[in-house]
């Protein structure tokens, strides 16, 4: 019996253990200069398939370099990164989204680029090149964008929203498909309700109406996903009619056969930018350099976006006609965007998570 | 002198085993341990020095005590489905004989452990969806006129848990129904007892340790447990496992993942401690 | 006798799928009698047991109790005792809840569960450990609360399945002394199980052997031992030396060479006949006798069991024979080591006849067990040899 309490106890801890993943050795790390080797994360999925076949294996095929590709998400990049402390880090690319590379910068982890050595630079788009750019100075490049804004669905949605508010009509209570704070989307639609009226995610008070404005929703939604996968299942299940999603998503959905549509809010989507980085105490500074040219090359660009519906970082692609029909891109539209301050919402993200809870919960 | 030697003699048997824990568990939880009480800068990334202050908002803050104290709840409750859903089946198998019959009722009763958890997991998505097969009878023969939120609700996360538990809970009860006296039940009949009477009487009382083992393994694995209830219930179901996963993926926060990860721990450690040691008082008062 | 019909078991059969563990004519026990079933394991009576308590259900016949016909009844409306071997005794109660148990389901008022408990842990001896634990107690005193427990409910039958086994040798043989006592003090009909010859014969008013699913012989135990219907028995209690072969024109048998003297025996017949080991003698190797009260042999092996010396003797025919050679303390009568050459003799009042005008000139061993069943029955008009 007591062993029996003993075993128990220990899998209690192991699987504490596993939420918090902590991992001391790099992996996958080469130092060696001369092996030509090259380890970059992607995200996994069908996202991580594309990106080997439109800029890893062309990389490899003309520089003779091996790339070791970790897929995987920023949560766990991020912790093996941290627990490098900088020294001999587990990746020399590296995939973030802006919630991730904010505190890797701050910490240290994530090394600034040299402008003049590459090779795109003047064709990357200068609004996502001023989101990875901190104190100053440049640290990534941008890969794609998503653009956040209403995903719907066109047989049960006869009447097309048009902006933010539109969420809140009566005719979708019940039917309304929320994703909690702590995954990207929820925290990306509080920030478009945070700018409704031009406040700012550091102003309290915006905060507050933003939150007041979220409670005309309690007993209306249907649906809290947490992952892409759950907003799938929900829109396609028929959950869910409405929620705010990414472009790339809905249109990706929508040639699936999901009679799915999607709007980009009148005052302004959202953007989710996914930016490739290089790390500090990389021991292949310069093969990532390189490598960073041919992710921002922009023939290797175009299929990449032209898959993913999401607009790439380069701004001299000419798009097939069904993409530009659909994806709206561009410096003067990536202006217009909302973008979520992380500087002020990472460190609050709990007590904002709290408080949604408290209305949701 | 001998009898020390053979006593550590003794000891080398586990050797490999206590090598192999404290490598691979005891370490690790040292690390996290520590973690617990690394302060963290503006972006929650752990830096050397010494502060109580996670534990302080794990012990303050609603959004983590409240889900510590949720996911106690939770615990007990799926503990006792779990042994009440448990007893008919293990009363089955350890009545059976071995053979072909027992061996597929065992295998059936633990499957849920020879299931991968997304497999397992998805399985539940396709039963509770919108218009998956239980809404889809529900609506069908008219009972509700719109399908129910089945997935992501509260009742969606007990039962896929206690789904993935009840082995836990049917194995030493099944040990413990199987090793009674079977002449304790004759015994009981013969002074007049009927069926019921003797399973009241008898087979109850004598079973208990492995009712209390049962629900002690599954209300340690419930206090734990986080992939099923987030696939199944959503990040928003307020487990302390589920907060955990949340500050490490979302916040990045691992040092308040870590005070989280040790007060679950010991609140764990400190309940399956006392509930085990009142039966085992019990135990010895009640057999002599 | 006037408890005839008291428990009455008629053509009952038991056992699975052709496999017939239980095949019996008719078993008929008296009111107040203690009746042992004896026999080796496996020969079914522990089955017969279970049909009694109603734990097996036969496949055919009846059981009758006090004219009641309990056959299809669940063991709990039968109203019996039962105690068995390992006790069962109720781990999580104590002495006085044991005995209570069958009291309390019985709805009795609380004064008298109380007076009963007390009179029967008093029957026992055991007044003093009412509040005990069943784990704080002996093998003997868990055995003596076993019936205690099975006594209170005042069973019409008191059924014993190999009480005394789990116990050791002094404390059996007490045991055995105290639950006689008990039986005669309250006259309740006692069936006793065992396998132990020892046991069933020191404690019963009658015993049934068992092989094979039948009744061999039912008889008090000295006639069972003096005077055993059949092989079987004959061997099964005491180990007799079983010899058989044709009746010489002197009307001896002629078993292989040994010639047995044997009361009247039609000459040229086949016969069967038993010597206990007991009842040979040990002679000096003189002139083997030819008058049918001895033969010579050469000891092969002897062995001290402390009251006795088991001896072998194998003959010049090639037979071994077992002889028990009393021990008289200081070494007397100590018989002669291993390669001796010795005489042994009997008495012919001492030699049982088996079977005489044995027909299969092969002599089955034991016989037909049904035919030496319904020889066993025809003899027992209440206890009468042949």
């Amino acid at each position: 019996m007591k062993g029996i309490r003993l075993a128990a106890a220990g899998t209690v801890a192991a699987l504490a253990l596993a939420a918090c993943g902590v991992d001391t050795g790099g992996t996958g790390g080469q130092s060696s200069s001369d092996a030509r080797e090259l380890t970059v994360t992607a995200f996994a999925g069908p996202w991580g398939e594309l990106f080997k076949k439109s800029f890893v294996e062309p990389f490899e095929r003309d520089t003779g370099t091996k790339v070791n590709l970790v897929y995987g998400a920023n949560a766990e990049w991020l912790t093996k990164l941290r627990a490098s402390g900088g020294k001999n880090p587990p990746f020399d690319v590296i995939a973030f989204t802006p919630d991730a590379s904010r505190p890797a910068v701050a910490a240290g982890l994530l090394a600034p680029l040299d402008s003049a050595k590459l090779t795109h630079y003047k064709q990357l788009d200068p609004v996502l090149l001023s989101k990875s750019s901190y104190e100053g100075k440049q640290y990534g490049v941008p890969l794609t964008t998503g653009s956040l804004g209403l995903l719907y669905r066109t047989d049960k949605i006869k009447k097309a929203p048009s902006d933010w508010r539109d969420i809140f009509s009566k005719e979708y209570c019940g039917h309304v498909a929320l994703p909690p704070l702590t995954y990207n989307p929820g925290l990306e639609f509080f920030s478009a309700l945070v700018a409704q009226d031009g406040g700012k995610m550091s102003d309290p008070a915006a905060v507050d109406r933003a939150f007041k404005e979220l409670e005309k929703l309690k007993g209306c939604v249907s649906s809290f996903p947490a992952n892409a996968g759950n907003v799938s299942t929900a829109i396609e299940n028929g959950d869910a009619w409405i929620i705010p999603f990414w472009d790339g998503r809905a249109f990706a959905m929508e040639q699936a056969g999901t009679p799915a549509g999607f709007v980009y809010p009148k005052s302004g989507p959202v953007g989710a930018l996914t930016s490739y980085f290089v790390t500090s105490g990389s021991q292949n500074s310069e093969l990532a350099t390189k490598f960073l040219d041919y992710l921002t090359a922009a023939q290797n660009q175009k299929p990449f976006a032209q898959g993913t519906w999401y607009a790439a970082g380069n701004d001299s692609i000419s798009y097939d006609k069904a993409f530009e029909d659909r994806i709206e891109h561009g410096p003067q539209v990536f202006e217009k965007f909302n973008w979520v301050d992380y500087t002020v919402a990472t460190p609050k993200l709990n007590e904002w998570q709290q408080r949604w809870n408290q209305i949701f919960g | 002198m001998t009898r020390a030697t053979r006593r550590w003699r003794g000891a080398g048997y586990v050797l490999p085993l206590v090598v192999f824990l404290t490598a691979l568990f005891l370490v690790p939880l040292v690390q996290l341990l520590r973690l617990s009480f690394n302060p963290v800068d503006a972006y929650n990334a752990a830096l050397p020095g010494f502060t109580l202050s996670h534990y302080g908002r794990v012990l303050t803050e609603p959004y983590f005590y409240g889900a510590l104290l949720h996911t106690l709840l939770t615990a007990v409750l799926v503990a006792v489905l779990c042994v009440l859903l448990a007893y008919p089946a293990a009363y089955l198998l350890a009545g059976r004989r071995p053979g072909t019959l027992r061996t597929v009722l065992f295998v059936i009763v633990i499957s849920p452990l020879l299931t991968s958890v997304v497999v397992r997991t998805y399985g539940w998505v396709v039963l509770l969806s919108g218009n998956g097969v239980v809404n889809r009878v529900l609506v069908g023969s008219g009972l509700i006129d719109q399908p129910a939120q089945l997935l992501t609700s509260y009742p969606a996360v007990v039962v896929s848990v206690t789904h993935v538990l009840l082995p836990f809970a049917i194995i030493p009860l099944t040990t413990a129904l199987g090793g009674l006296d079977h002449n304790l039940h004759r015994a009981s009949q013969t002074l007049g007892a009927g069926p019921v009477r003797t399973f009241l009487r008898v087979t109850v009382p004598l079973s208990l340790p492995g009712v209390v083992t049962g629900a002690l393994i599954v209300f340690a694995l419930a206090m734990g447990i986080y992939i099923t209830p987030l696939l199944v219930g959503g990040v928003t179901e307020p487990l302390a496992g589920i907060r955990v996963y949340d500050q490490v993926t979302t916040v990045f926060d691992y040092p308040v993942a870590a005070a989280l990860s040790f007060a679950l721990l010991v609140i764990t450690l400190l309940s399956t401690t006392l509930l085990g040691g009142a039966f085992r008082i019990w135990e010895r008062r009640l057999y002599g | 006798m006037s408890g005839a019909g008291h428990v009455e078991i008629d053509d009952l059969t038991a056992g699975y799928d052709g496999a017939r563990i239980l095949d019996l004519d008719h078993l008929s026990i008296h009111r107040g009698e203690f009746l042992s079933i004896l026999g080796p394991s496996g020969c079914g009576k522990t089955t017969l047991l279970n049909c009694v308590a109603g734990f097996v259900e036969p496949t055919g016949g009846r059981i009758v109790i006090d004219g009641d016909d309990v056959t299809a009844l669940p063991p709990y409306r039968r109203g019996l005792g039962l105690v068995f071997q390992n006790y069962a005794l109720f781990p999580h109660m104590t002495v006085a809840d044991n005995v209570a148990y069958g009291l309390k389901v019985r709805r009795l008022g609380k004064a008298e569960v109380a007076e009963r408990v007390g009179e029967a842990l008093r029957l026992v001896n055991l007044e003093d450990f009412a509040g005990r634990r069943p784990r704080q107690l002996s093998g003997g005193q868990q055995q003596r609360v076993a019936i205690a427990r099975a006594l209170a409910i005042r069973p019409a039958v008191l059924l014993l399945d190999e009480p005394l086994s789990n116990l050791d040798a002094k404390l059996r043989r007490e045991m055995r002394v105290e639950l006689r006592t008990i039986q005669r003090r309250i006259g309740t009909t006692m069936v006793f199980v065992t396998h132990d010859q020892e046991e069933a014969l020191s404690l019963s008013d009658r015993v049934a052997v068992m092989n094979a699913g039948r009744i061999e012989q039912l008889g008090t135990p000295d006639e069972v031992y003096r005077r055993p219907a059949t092989r079987f028995v004959a061997q099964f209690i005491g180990a007799a030396n079983v010899l058989e072969g044709t009746v010489t024109a002197a009307g001896l048998l002629d078993a292989g060479g040994i010639l047995v003297g044997a009361g009247t025996l039609r000459p040229g017949s086949r016969a069967v006949v038993a010597i206990r080991p007991e009842r040979i003698r040990l002679d000096d190797a003189a002139a083997p006798a030819a008058d049918g009260t001895g033969a010579g042999g050469t000891v092969g092996y002897r062995a001290f069991a402390g009251d006795a010396w088991h001896v072998e003797v194998h003959t010049a025919s090639g037979r071994t024979i077992t002889v028990q050679v009393a021990d008289t303390g200081g070494g007397v009568a100590d018989p002669p080591g291993a390669g001796t050459a010795v005489t042994l003799r009997w008495d012919p009042s001492d030699v049982i006849i088996l079977d005489r005008d044995a027909r299969d000139p092969d002599g089955d061993r034991g016989g037909d067990p049904a035919q030496a069943a319904h020889r066993a029955a025809d003899r027992d008009p209440d206890g009468g040899g042949p």
